[in-house]
């Protein structure tokens, strides 16, 4: 084995460790996400019951944000669902 | 976000019982009202409101408290640079790239929206007939203390730290009677006249002015 072919295949092991750490990375991104999802449903949740406890006109504000908040986090997951998986 | 409502409020609605108090509260009370700092807000009711009972005040804490969430938050955002900087890999990975800045965008995003609930639901409620400590501590949990006027042993108040002095910013402690835990009103603008007002609520209240 001469210099350019040691030289070669030093740089084919980094792409395998690349590779690896993408691999690695995607379930801990998974478990994030499937929480993130969960917190968005229990805040959800909460404002509803805080909602009845402290009643103020701008409570409807405040549960339209948090609706609209759920459903953003919901489509975000989806899409990176998606995107974790076509890698 | 946190004063976008600030001028919905119809404010400083004096109740007619009020009116003919002669007390510096009600100088007090009037002066600078904002979203964590209301007086007399209409429209207002929390679970177990008394028919004849009035909101004299309610607090929140300041907003100065809720900064570091927003640093939080900016910083989750730049998690995908640091990792393409460190992964060579992900730089040719474009889904991957798209799919971990998704994942910060919406962590970051629950983290705003969390710091803005949590400021909206901490709130300190005083009526002319008790004191009403509302936290949401966690997404999983909140909880209500309450004292009624009468039951209130000893008001005072604690202002720590630069931010204290800079915003006027300070925890108020309301001593009761009995084994009740002590409330308190967190991080809250302006705590020497929460102080005063509820000192001057308690003298009313006592003379049966209220």
């Amino acid at each position: 084995m001469d210099t350019n072919d040691f030289l070669n295949n030093l740089g084919g092991s980094n792409s395998i460790l690349s590779f690896n750490f993408l691999s690695l990375l995607k379930l801990p991104i998974i478990l994030i996400l499937m929480g993130n999802t969960f917190f968005s449903l229990l805040l959800f949740l909460r404002v509803r019951i805080l909602a009845d406890t402290f009643k103020t006109p701008q409570n409807k504000i405040v549960k339209t944000i948090i609706l609209l908040y759920t459903i953003m986090v919901a489509v975000g997951t989806l899409l990176s669902l998606l995107f974790v998986i076509l890698t | 976000m946190f004063t976008y409502m600030a001028k919905r409020e119809n404010r400083n609605l004096v109740p007619k019982k009020f009116r003919k108090l002669r007390k510096s509260f009600l100088d007090n009370l009037q002066q600078d009202n904002n979203d964590s700092f209301m007086s007399f807000p209409k429209n207002l009711t929390f679970y177990g409101k008394e028919k004849d009972e009035n909101v004299v005040l309610i607090v929140r804490s300041h907003w100065i408290i809720y900064v570091p969430y927003i640093g939080i938050a900016l910083s989750i955002l730049l998690i995908p640079i640091l990792i393409q900087i460190v992964i060579s890999g992900l730089a040719q990975s474009t889904p991957f790239f798209l799919a971990l800045f998704l994942s910060c965008l919406t962590i970051s995003f629950s983290i705003i929206v969390y710091a803005y609930v949590r400021w909206f639901y901490n709130v300190n409620i005083i009526t002319d007939r008790r004191v009403i400590d509302l936290d949401f501590t966690t997404v999983v949990s909140h909880s209500l203390a309450e004292a009624r006027l009468e039951k209130i042993e000893d008001v005072s108040h604690k202002q720590l730290g630069a931010l204290g002095s800079i915003f006027d910013v300070g925890t108020v402690y309301v001593q009761t009677a009995g084994a009740t835990a002590e409330i308190e009103f967190d991080n809250i603008p302006r705590p020497r006249e929460v102080q005063d007002i509820l000192y001057d609520l308690l003298e009313s209240r006592q003379k049966g002015e209220i």
